[in-house]
C-alpha cells in the first residue's frame, strides 16, 4: 500500500512507516494485542506495569483505543448512529405512545441489534414500571457475554496431520476447553500461564482448564514453569500433579501410563484399580515409573531413557529478509559467507591464564577462516573454544592490518564497540533448548511483517542467550567485555565480575591474539552449566574497522546453521547460530 | 404517562423540556461513552454490553440530571462504575486491568472530555484521505464478524501481515489526527 497526498500536511503517510523506537514498538505490540483480542495474561501484566507508571504510555494507549472505538463505529453495522437513533426514537415515542405499549410496537423502529432492542424494551419498561424486562436484559447480557474462552495456543507444529478435520491443529490456533486430536506429527501447546505440552501423535489431549488436562492417548512432554504449581494431568491409569518440572508421559493402547521426569519432581498416583486407596509417589528427575491398570503391583520403576521422548521441536524455518541490498558483494559484507555449521568445544586440560599467549590451549577444535578464502588475505581468524565446570574459554589469533585500534569508549558506547574492530560471539547456554537455539528479535518479526505471540516475545529475552563483544580499547589500554541479550540488545553489562581477558598485538603489527575467560555465571548458566555431550549454539563474528578504529568496514562470520536462509542476521534469530559440540 | 410511575421511571421527576435536554446530552455523548468503555475493557463484546448497560443506568437515573450541569462528568462516572461491576463479574474468567489502572485511565478519559470528540471529528477527515485499499481493509476488519484470519484467507496473505498492515494504518491515522488537531490549534 502506498501513500497519497502531501506528506507535509495532514495527509496519510505510507502504511509501511516503521515505529519510532523499540520501546514504542513494544508498547504498541501490547496495545494491538488488546485491540485484536489476542492479549494474554503475560502481555496484560506487561502493559499494566508500563501504563501504571508511564503517563505517556497511558496516553498512547488511550489514543489507540479511542481510535479503535471510532473506527468500529465508522465501519460497523451496529454503530453509534444506531444507538442515537434508538435514543431519539424512544424519546419521541415515549411522548406519543400509550402507556400500555409493548416492545413489539417498536420492532419496526429499532431492529438494528439485540442490544438495541433490549435497551428499547428497558426504556419502555421504565415507562410502564415493568420489572420483568430487567430479567430479560440480564439474560441477554449474560448470553452475549458467553464466549469461547481460550486456555492455550498452539505455538509450534511439525509434520502435523490432524485427526479431526473440523478442528485442525495448526500454529497460532487458540485452544479452549476441548480435545486436540493428532493423527501424526507433533504440536506444542502453550497455556496462558506459561505451561507447555508437546504432544506427539497419534494422540488425544483434552483441556479442562489451564491447570488440568487429560491425556487420552499418545505421548507428551509437559513443562511447568517455576511460578505455576499444582498442574494436573490425568490418564486412565494415573493422576500426575506437577510443580516446576519437565516430564514425559505416554499412554499406550493398553492404557498403561509411563511417566519419566527430566527436571524437578512430580507426584504420580495410580487410579484405583482395587478397593484400596492409592497414595501418591514422588518421581524425581532421572527416574521413570509405569502405571498398569492390569497389574496388581503398585507404580513400577522402569528404565529412565533420556532420548525416549521428543522434548522440543526445532524452530520453524527462518524467513529471508526480502527488502535487502540485491548486491551480492554488499550482501556478503553484511551477512558473511560462513562455511562451518559446527565447532568442537573441548574440555580445558590445564588452567587457562588470560595472557594472550594461548600456550595452554588444546589444538582440537581449532577453525580458521579468512576474509576471501585466499592465502594472501590479510584478514583472518583462527578460533577455539574450551570449557570446564566454571568457565567458557575463548581464544583467537586474528589477522588484521589495523589491530587493536578500537577507540570506541567502553563506558559510553560499549554496545557499539564492534564498529571499531572486535570479536563478537553469540552463545547459548540453554541445555534444555539444545541446538538449534530458538528465539527471534522483535525486529525479525517487524521487518518481515509477521505477527508475534507473547510466547515468541518471551523467547527473545531468554537469559541463557548472550552476545559477547570483546575488544581492546586503545586510549585506556584495557581489554573489555560487553555482554547483552542478543535479540533485544538489552541487559547490557560491561566487564562483568569474574571475567578475565587479554589481547596481545602480534610482533609484525598485522594482527593480535585474544584470550578470554568467562564464568558460566555471566552467561546465565549458574545453575545448569554446559557439560560434555551437549550440543548448544554459537556463532563467531570478527569485526574489522578502518585505521581510525571507529568505522566498521567488513567482517568475517563463521559457524552458522546451514539449514537457515542466508538473509537473516545473527542478532535477529538464534536459530541461525551454528552448533557448539561440547566434548 | 403511567399513573404511578416507578422510582426508576425516567420521566418521574422531569420538568417540562428536561427529558428532551437529557436525551440530547445522552445522544450527543454516545461516541465518548463508547470510547470510554472501550479503553477500559479488552473484549469488544464486553464493550457493547457495558455501553448498553451504561445507557440503561443513565436512563434510569435521568431524573437526577439537571440541564446545564456537567453531563460528561456524571455519565463517565456511571460508565466507570459499570465497567468496575462488569470487571468484578469477569475477573475469574477473563483478563481485566487492575482497579488502580482502571481508575487512572478513567480519570484521564474524563479529563479529556471534548478532546475525544475533536479527535473523532479529525478522524473523519483523515479517513477521507485514506488510500482505497487501506480503507477497504478497515472496512473488512471492522465489518461484521471478520477476523484477521478470515481477512488473511480471503486476501491470500499471512495473518501476521494483515495484522501488521492494520497496525500501520491505525498509526498513520493517529498521526493524521495529531496533525489535523495541531493545524487547527486544538489539543
Amino acid at each position: 500500500m502506498t501513500a497519497q497526498g502531501d506528506s507535509s500536511t495532514n495527509s496519510i503517510p505510507s502504511a509501511s512507516t516503521p515505529p519510532q523506537t523499540e520501546a514504542d514498538a513494544g508498547l504498541m505490540a501490547l496495545v494491538i494485542d488488546c485491540i485484536e483480542g489476542s492479549i494474554t495474561p503475560a502481555s496484560c501484566a506487561l502493559l499494566e506495569a508500563r501504563m501504571t507508571v508511564d503517563p505517556v504510555a497511558r496516553s498512547s494507549y488511550l489514543d489507540m483505543l479511542l481510535l479503535d472505538s471510532d473506527l468500529a463505529d465508522e465501519f460497523s453495522a451496529a454503530a453509534i448512529g444506531g444507538m442515537v437513533d434508538q435514543l431519539s426514537h424512544a424519546t419521541a415515542e415515549s411522548h406519543s405512545l400509550p402507556t400500555g405499549a409493548t416492545a413489539t410496537a417498536f420492532r419496526g423502529i429499532f431492529p438494528r441489534s439485540m442490544a438495541g432492542a433490549i435497551l428499547l424494551t428497558l426504556m419502555l419498561g421504565g415507562l410502564v414500571g415493568g420489572v420483568a424486562v430487567w430479567m430479560v436484559s440480564s439474560l441477554a447480557t449474560a448470553s452475549s457475554s458467553a464466549q469461547f474462552q481460550t486456555l492455550a495456543e498452539v505455538t509450534q507444529t511439525r509434520f502435523v496431520i490432524s485427526a479431526d478435520a473440523k478442528r485442525p491443529v495448526h500454529k497460532g490456533r487458540l485452544v479452549g476447553r476441548e480435545r486436540l486430536r493428532l493423527a501424526s506429527g507433533a504440536a506444542e501447546v502453550t497455556f496462558h500461564n506459561g505451561a507447555t505440552i508437546l504432544l506427539v501423535g497419534p494422540a488425544e489431549l483434552e483441556l479442562a482448564n489451564d491447570m488440568q488436562v487429560y491425556l487420552h492417548a499418545g505421548q507428551a512432554v509437559v513443562r511447568i514453569p517455576e511460578d505455576v504449581s499444582g498442574f494436573q494431568l490425568d490418564t486412565s491409569a494415573a493422576h500426575v500433579m506437577a510443580l516446576h518440572s519437565e516430564f514425559g508421559i505416554k499412554v499406550d493402547d493398553g492404557l498403561i501410563t509411563d511417566v519419566q521426569v527430566y527436571e524437578g519432581e512430580v507426584l504420580a498416583t495410580e487410579k484405583v484399580k482395587r478397593a484400596s486407596v492409592q497414595f501418591p509417589h514422588a518421581v524425581t528427575a532421572g527416574h521413570a515409573v509405569r502405571c498398569n491398570p492390569q497389574s496388581q503391583d503398585d507404580l513400577l520403576p522402569i528404565e529412565y531413557a533420556e532420548r525416549r521422548f521428543i522434548r522440543r521441536l526445532p524452530p520453524d524455518r527462518g524467513i529471508d529478509l526480502q527488502e535487502f541490498t540485491n548486491d551480492l558483494r554488499e550482501d556478503a559484507r553484511l551477512l558473511g559467507r560462513p562455511r562451518l555449521e559446527s565447532i568442537e568445544v573441548t574440555r580445558a586440560m590445564r588452567p587457562v591464564i588470560a595472557d594472550g599467549l594461548l600456550d595452554e590451549w588444546n589444538q582440537k577444535g581449532l577453525f580458521r577462516r579468512s576474509r576471501h578464502d585466499k592465502p594472501a588475505d590479510r584478514e583472518w581468524i583462527e578460533g577455539r573454544m574450551m570449557f570446564d565446570d566454571d568457565n567458557l574459554y575463548i581464544g583467537a589469533r586474528i589477522g588484521d592490518p589495523y589491530p587493536m585500534k578500537n577507540v570506541i569508549d567502553p563506558t559510553l558506547d560499549a554496545n557499539l564497540a564492534w564498529r571499531g574492530g572486535a570479536l563478537q560471539l553469540f552463545v547459548s547456554t540453554d541445555r534444555a533448548m539444545g541446538w538449534p537455539a530458538d528465539g527471534n528479535a522483535p525486529s525479525y518479526y517487524a521487518s518481515r511483517h509477521l505477527e508475534t505471540s507473547a510466547v515468541e516475545r518471551a523467547r527473545a529475552t531468554n537469559p541463557r542467550l548472550s552476545t559477547l563483544i570483546m575488544w581492546h580499547h586503545l586510549p585506556s589500554n584495557t581489554d573489555n567485555l560487553y555482554v547483552a541479550q542478543p535479540l533485544t540488545s538489552s541487559h547490557g553489562r560491561l566487564n562483568p565480575e569474574g571475567f578475565r581477558g587479554a589481547c596481545a598485538r602480534n610482533q609484525d603489527g598485522l594482527g593480535y591474539t585474544l584470550e578470554y575467560v568467562i564464568p558460566w555465571t555471566v552467561l546465565g548458566a549458574a545453575d545448569d552449566r554446559p557439560r560434555s555431550g551437549d550440543n548448544l549454539a554459537t556463532s563467531w563474528e570478527l569485526h574489522l574497522s578502518d585505521e581510525s578504529g571507529k568505522l566498521w568496514r567488513d567482517q568475517i562470520i563463521e559457524v552458522r546453521n546451514q539449514t537457515e536462509p542466508t538473509r537473516i542476521f545473527l542478532f535477529e534469530r538464534a536459530a541461525t547460530w551454528g552448533r557448539a559440540e561440547f566434548r | 404517562m403511567p399513573q404511578s410511575p416507578s422510582a426508576d421511571a425516567p420521566e418521574a421527576c422531569f420538568q417540562d423540556g428536561s427529558l428532551d435536554a437529557f436525551m440530547r446530552e445522552l445522544s450527543g455523548h454516545q461516541a465518548r461513552l463508547r470510547g470510554f468503555v472501550r479503553c477500559l475493557l479488552f473484549d469488544r463484546r464486553d464493550v457493547e454490553d457495558v455501553w448498553q448497560d451504561t445507557n440503561v443506568v443513565l436512563l434510569r437515573k435521568a431524573s437526577q440530571f439537571r440541564p446545564g450541569s456537567d453531563f460528561w462528568a456524571w455519565a463517565s462516572e456511571v460508565a466507570r462504575y459499570q465497567v468496575l461491576t462488569h470487571c468484578k463479574r469477569l475477573k475469574r474468567d477473563r483478563l481485566v486491568f487492575s482497579d488502580k489502572l482502571l481508575a487512572l485511565l478513567a480519570t484521564e478519559l474524563k479529563e479529556r472530555g471534548p478532546a475525544i470528540d475533536h479527535r473523532r471529528e479529525a478522524l473523519d477527515g483523515c479517513l477521507q484521505k485514506l488510500p482505497a485499499p487501506q480503507r477497504q481493509l478497515l472496512e473488512m476488519r471492522y465489518g461484521p464478524k471478520t477476523s484477521i484470519d478470515e481477512i488473511a484467507g480471503s486476501l491470500n496473505r499471512p495473518a501476521g501481515s494483515i495484522r501488521q498492515t492494520l497496525y500501520r494504518i491505525r498509526e498513520s491515522l493517529l498521526a493524521c489526527i495529531e496533525r489535523t488537531l495541531a493545524s487547527e490549534g486544538v489539543r
